[in-house]
């Protein structure tokens, strides 16, 4: 049962209790009155009696005011029965007390036959003594009325006394029984409820939970209050999310910011440099010529070509690193047999140069589903760094591609036994304008940014190992974007 | 103009060059070239043997150094000069920066150093100039 019926129920029975005392209470003030009312009547009856006895003669006989004595007696009759109620009247004739009515209708009657008699008297119908005898019978039979009238009356308030008192005792306890039990009922649910929402380690979930054991407005009340709870768990998680969101893009423009910065410093100076450079070296070709100092002349003369061409890598680097990055439609099935072939090609002039080796091999089952300028770009940038920077004290000198197809993506492995980068400088390799061998050969320092931004195109990730034995470098490129 | 032994540290080669000629042209004559920070702090650490090799030469009383440099660059190079010159007989050597950099920024990290005395744009002094600033330091 709800707790809002169960709380009614109890409402229901202290309205019923109030109801029954507040009977009793009228019922015994009514008794109280009614006993009242017969004083007052045996009152005015006393009054008529001393009336008639002190009549000795016939002169003296006031019949005027003896009328008005018995309208007084007869008026408490009527009094009474004007304030009995149906119920009292129900109840007296149950209990057998219904007498005390009639004993007012009777009365009234009897005054009636007094008033009567003195009309009678006042026309002379009768004599003196005659009325004299029979007023003092009227006065008796009206003092015989309030008599008889007390004991019905007592009678029926003892009954509404006795009757309702124990009635009101037992409804009140009953009362008492179930509110303690409500009570215990509702802290017992509470309990249960408390009890279930602590349990550990069990599999069912809460909202099962709740329905099979809970019922009522507590389930009611703890399926909005969950619900609720839900609604607001997943506010604050959105919150959470976009509050790292932010600070995750923050962080990411931050970073962006500083490399933008870094990135138009280095280009300013790299830029800046080999023409600088040229402009002094030009003021001096123009002094050696005036000085006719042919030989230095001429030999700055080829230092400036060789800034140009600085200048000139510099720049197709720069426009390298800032190709477009490959739409997924630009990705086509590309046989790696050929683009090793390609990176070959491409390099070997660097190769031959540099007494460099190259070797490829690709394990691969078919075509792969990849972008080719990518690729070749990526392999061709470390292949030809591998060239760069070969160990001239070693035997000889090689770079070695080897592509594996794996399960779920390919492994690209470049290996040479170059001079290595310094173990301190490793985490610096990606970035833009590095170089760690700048007198060993000519270079931008942007072959490694450029390629590990073409790895970022392709989703894949690239590391290395170096040491002075040579350095690797690892790719790996997922099958789901290359298949 | 007290005798200059001037040191420059760049990693451009063609840019040593360019000094070393202006300041030939300027009368220097006692010049040692190094291509990286980390070079020029070895030469300088290995103070005796090469007090021992160049004599009067050596130590070099003015360094002209450039900024960026691959392993040691100019403003590390300034950060470990601290400590050396207070290992050697250094007190008296300062420091020309030579750099194509014109940002505040760079000139104003460098002038924190009390012994970096100027700042000189590469491409932008003539040798004439060079020789004002180095008269103007000593």
């Amino acid at each position: 049962m709800n707790i809002s019926r169960k709380l009614m129920i109890i409402v229901v029975l202290t309205i019923f209790e109030i109801s029954l005392t507040l009977f009793s209470m009228f019922e015994i003030l009514q008794g109280a009155k009614f006993h009242q009312l017969n004083m007052l009547h045996l009152k005015y009856i006393s009054e008529f009696s001393e009336q008639v006895m002190l009549t000795d003669d016939v002169d003296d006989l006031d019949t005027e005011k003896l009328r008005k004595t018995i309208y007084d007696i007869r008026q408490q009759p009527i009094d009474c029965l004007a304030q009995i109620n149906g119920i009292e009247k129900f109840i007296m004739r149950r209990i057998g007390t219904y007498e005390a009515i009639e004993l007012c209708e009777k009365d009234i009657v009897d005054a009636n036959e007094g008033l009567k008699l003195i009309d009678s008297f006042v026309r002379n119908e009768i004599s003196w003594q005659e009325f004299f005898v029979k007023l003092g019978s009227v006065s008796n039979i009206l003092n015989q009325n309030s008599i008889d009238f007390e004991e019905p009356i007592v009678k029926t308030v003892e009954f509404i006394f006795n009757a309702m008192v124990p009635l009101v005792v037992i409804i009140s306890i009953i009362n008492i029984i179930f509110i303690t039990y409500l009570s215990k009922n509702i802290t017992g649910s509470i309990n249960k409820v408390i009890a279930l929402l602590s349990r550990e380690n069990t599999n069912e979930a809460i909202d099962e939970t709740i329905s099979r054991n809970v019922s009522g407005e507590i389930k009611e009340l703890l399926v909005v209050a969950g619900a609720r709870l839900k609604e607001e768990l997943v506010k604050t998680e959105i919150n959470q999310k976009l509050e790292l969101l932010v600070e995750q893009r923050t962080e990411s423009l931050t970073k962006a910011n500083d490399e933008l910065a870094q990135f138009a410093y280095r280009m300013s100076h790299d830029l800046k440099a080999p023409l600088t450079s040229a402009k002094g070296l030009a003021q001096f070709v123009v002094q050696d010529i005036g000085e006719e100092n042919f030989g230095e002349a001429s030999e700055n003369s080829v230092k400036i070509v060789s800034q140009m061409e600085k200048l000139e890598r510099l720049i197709i680097s720069v426009l390298a690193l800032n190709d477009p990055e490959p739409k997924p439609e630009e990705t086509s099935l590309v046989d790696m047999e050929s683009v090793l072939s390609n990176v070959r090609e491409n390099n070997a002039e660097l190769l031959k140069e540099n007494q460099c080796q190259f070797s490829g091999e690709a394990n691969v089952e078919g075509d792969v589903q990849t972008n080719e300028k990518s690729m070749t770009l990526i392999l061709d940038n470390l292949v030809s760094n591998a060239a760069k920077y070969c160990d001239k004290n070693k035997d000889f000198q090689f770079v070695k591609i080897i592509i594996n197809e794996q399960k779920f993506d390919y492994s690209i492995r470049v290996v040479d036994n170059g001079l290595g980068i310094p173990e301190e400088r490793l985490s610096e390799v990606f970035q833009m304008f590095k170089r760690f061998h700048p007198n060993v050969s000519f270079g931008s320092g942007l072959g490694l940014a450029t390629v590990k931004k073409h790895v970022d195109y392709l989703k894949g990730s690239i590391s290395l190992e170096s040491s002075t034995k040579g350095t690797t470098f690892i790719i790996t490129l997922p099958k789901e974007d290359t298949v | 103009m007290t005798a200059v032994n001037a040191l420059i540290i760049d990693d451009s080669e063609i840019d040593r060059y360019i000094l070393s000629r202006q300041l030939k042209q300027i009368g220097i004559t006692s010049i040692v070239e190094k291509d990286d920070g980390l070079a020029g702090l070895n030469f300088l650490d290995a103070y005796d043997e090469n007090k021992l090799k160049a004599g009067d030469s050596f130590p070099p009383n003015i360094i002209f150094l450039d900024i960026n440099m691959p392993q040691i660059n100019g403003f590390e190079f300034l950060e470990r000069f601290k400590a050396l010159r207070a290992k050697h007989e250094l007190l008296s050597c300062v420091i020309m920066m030579y750099s194509s950099s014109e940002r505040q920024e760079d000139k104003d990290r460098a002038y924190a150093y009390e012994f970096v005395k100027d700042f000189v744009v590469k491409g932008e002094s003539s040798a004439e100039e060079i020789a004002a600033k180095i008269k103007n330091i000593q």
